[in-house]
C-alpha cells in the first residue's frame, strides 16, 4: 500500500498539463513552467531527453517512415504518429524509467517498459492520438485504449509504476 | 480527509484572482464544422459578440544528435470558436476537443462563475453532444501586487522562497511547483508559486503569483449533476489550498 502510494505520487508529479488560461498571467506561468520542465528534462538523471529517449524516438520514426520498412508490407510511421508519441514522452513525469521504443507494422510507435517476461507494459501510439496499452503483471493482464489529450492517463501511469517497482 | 462542499469560506471582496478557469476535455461526437458552430453560437450567445476562430498550430522542436535544435510549426487547421463577452470579462472556447471558460478580473463570486460557465457548457453540450469527460480542471490564478520596493514575500505567502544561508541575494525570480494527490479522491492539485518582476522596480511593485489548479483525469459520464458536484468538490479543495497558503496580513488586504 505504501509502495503503491509512493508510486502514484511519484508518477503524478510534474507530468501533467495545466488547465489552459487566457490571461497574460496564465501565459507567464506557462512559460515559466515550460522553461523549468525543459531544463529538468535535459538532465540525464531525471529527464528522458537527457537519457537520449527523444533521440531514439526520432531515429525509429525516421527509419520507419517509408512504406514496407520491414520488407513485409508495413505501414509507414507518419508525422501525426511521431507528434503524438513525442507529446506522450514529454508528458511523462520526471524520473520515470526510460522505455524502449519501436514501431509496429500498422505504423504505430510503441513504448515498452520491460522488467521480466511476466512484468511488462507496452503502449502503442496511433496517429489518432489513441494509446493502446497491454500489460502483464504476474498472473494478471491489463489492456485497453485511452485517448491522449496531453496528460498521460492515470491507468497507464499506474501500470508503469507497477511494472518498474522494485 | 473528507471533502465538504457545504463548508463556507470568507468572501474576499478584493480577492487577488486575475483569472478563474473551468476546463473540460472531451470530444465532439457529431460533425464539428466552422460555419454551423459559428452560426449557432451567434444565435445563442448575443451577449458574446466577439467571435474568433481557433486555429491549431503545433510547434515541434527536433533535437538531433550533433545538430542544433530545429523548430518548425505545423498548421493543424480549424478546431473551434473563441467567444468573448461584450464587457471583455468572460471568454469561452468551444473546441472539437473540449470546452474552456475563463472569468477575468474583477472576480465576483463562485455562484456567478459556476452559473455562467454551466450556461455556456450547456450550449457546447447541445452542439458537440459529448458523452464522456476525459479531464476536468478548475484553476484560479491569484496575483498579489506588493508595494513598490517591498520584497518581503513572507508577509504574503506562508510558503515562500528563502535565500541560502549566509548570502543576502535579491530574488529576481522563483518557481515553486507542488503536485498533490488527494487521498480517497481522483483529484490532483497543482500549486504554483512564482513572481513577476516589473520593468522598473522604482515605480511598480513586483507581483507574487499563486496559481491553484484542481484537476481530475479520471473519465466520467457527462451529466449536469455530476459536473456540478465535481466542481463543488474541486472548489472546496481550491479554497483549502488558497486559505492555507496566504498569511493573515494578506487576508486583511483582500477584505
Amino acid at each position: 500500500m505504501i509502495l503503491d502510494l509512493i508510486t502514484i505520487i511519484g508518477l503524478t508529479s510534474c507530468g501533467g498539463q495545466n488547465t489552459h488560461g487566457t490571461s497574460d498571467v496564465a501565459s507567464h506561468v506557462t512559460s515559466q513552467l515550460e522553461d523549468s520542465r525543459r531544463h529538468l528534462h535535459n538532465s540525464v538523471a531525471l529527464g528522458l531527453r537527457g537519457k537520449g529517449v527523444f533521440d531514439e524516438l526520432y531515429t525509429v520514426a525516421q527509419e520507419c517512415h517509408v512504406s514496407d520498412w520491414d520488407s513485409q508490407g508495413a505501414v509507414p510511421v507518419d508525422e501525426d504518429t511521431y507528434q503524438a508519441a513525442y507529446r506522450f514522452l514529454e508528458a511523462l513525469p520526471l524520473g520515470v524509467a526510460a522505455p524502449s521504443i519501436g514501431a509496429e507494422p500498422d505504423g504505430h510507435l510503441t513504448f515498452e517498459w520491460h522488467r521480466s517476461p511476466r512484468r511488462t507494459l507496452s503502449v502503442s501510439v496511433s496517429p489518432e492520438r489513441e494509446l493502446h496499452y497491454s500489460a502483464l503483471l504476474g498472473p494478471r493482464e491489463a489492456y485497453g485504449t485511452e485517448p491522449f489529450f496531453g496528460d498521460v492517463p492515470s491507468v497507464i501511469l499506474d501500470l508503469i509504476g507497477r511494472v518498474v517497482a522494485q | 480527509m473528507k471533502i465538504d462542499p457545504t463548508e463556507s469560506f470568507t468572501h474576499l471582496p478584493r480577492a487577488p484572482i486575475v483569472e478563474a478557469v473551468i476546463g473540460i476535455v472531451t470530444r465532439a461526437e457529431v460533425a464539428w464544422e466552422e460555419q454551423t458552430v459559428s452560426e449557432k453560437l451567434r444565435a445563442e450567445l448575443p451577449d458574446y459578440p466577439n467571435l474568433r476562430p481557433q486555429l491549431e498550430f503545433q510547434t515541434e522542436v527536433n533535437f538531433n544528435p550533433g545538430k542544433p535544435p530545429e523548430a518548425r510549426q505545423r498548421d493543424l487547421g480549424w478546431k473551434g470558436i473563441r467567444v468573448q463577452s461584450a464587457d471583455g470579462l468572460h471568454i469561452a472556447q468551444f473546441n472539437r476537443d473540449g470546452f474552456l471558460f475563463s472569468r477575468l478580473q474583477p472576480y465576483e463570486n463562485w455562484d456567478q462563475l459556476r452559473d455562467e460557465a454551466l450556461r455556456l457548457w450547456q450550449i457546447y453540450s447541445r452542439l458537440a453532444q459529448p458523452t464522456e469527460a476525459q479531464r476536468l480542471g478548475l484553476r484560479f490564478i491569484n496575483r498579489i501586487v506588493l508595494p513598490v520596493q517591498e520584497l518581503d514575500f513572507e508577509k504574503y505567502l506562508k510558503q515562500h522562497p528563502v535565500p541560502p544561508t549566509g548570502l543576502d541575494p535579491l530574488f529576481v525570480g522563483f518557481l515553486h511547483v507542488d503536485t498533490l494527490a488527494i487521498p480517497g479522491y481522483a483529484y490532483t492539485v497543482n500549486v504554483i508559486r512564482t513572481m513577476q518582476t516589473p520593468s522598473d522596480l522604482q515605480t511598480a511593485g513586483l507581483a507574487l503569483i499563486l496559481d491553484i489548479d484542481v484537476v481530475t483525469t479520471q473519465p466520467f459520464q457527462l451529466s449536469q449533476n455530476v459536473l456540478e458536484s465535481r466542481l463543488a468538490e474541486m472548489r472546496w479543495l481550491k479554497n483549502k489550498v488558497f486559505f492555507s497558503s496566504i498569511t493573515e496580513h494578506a487576508l486583511e488586504l483582500f477584505q
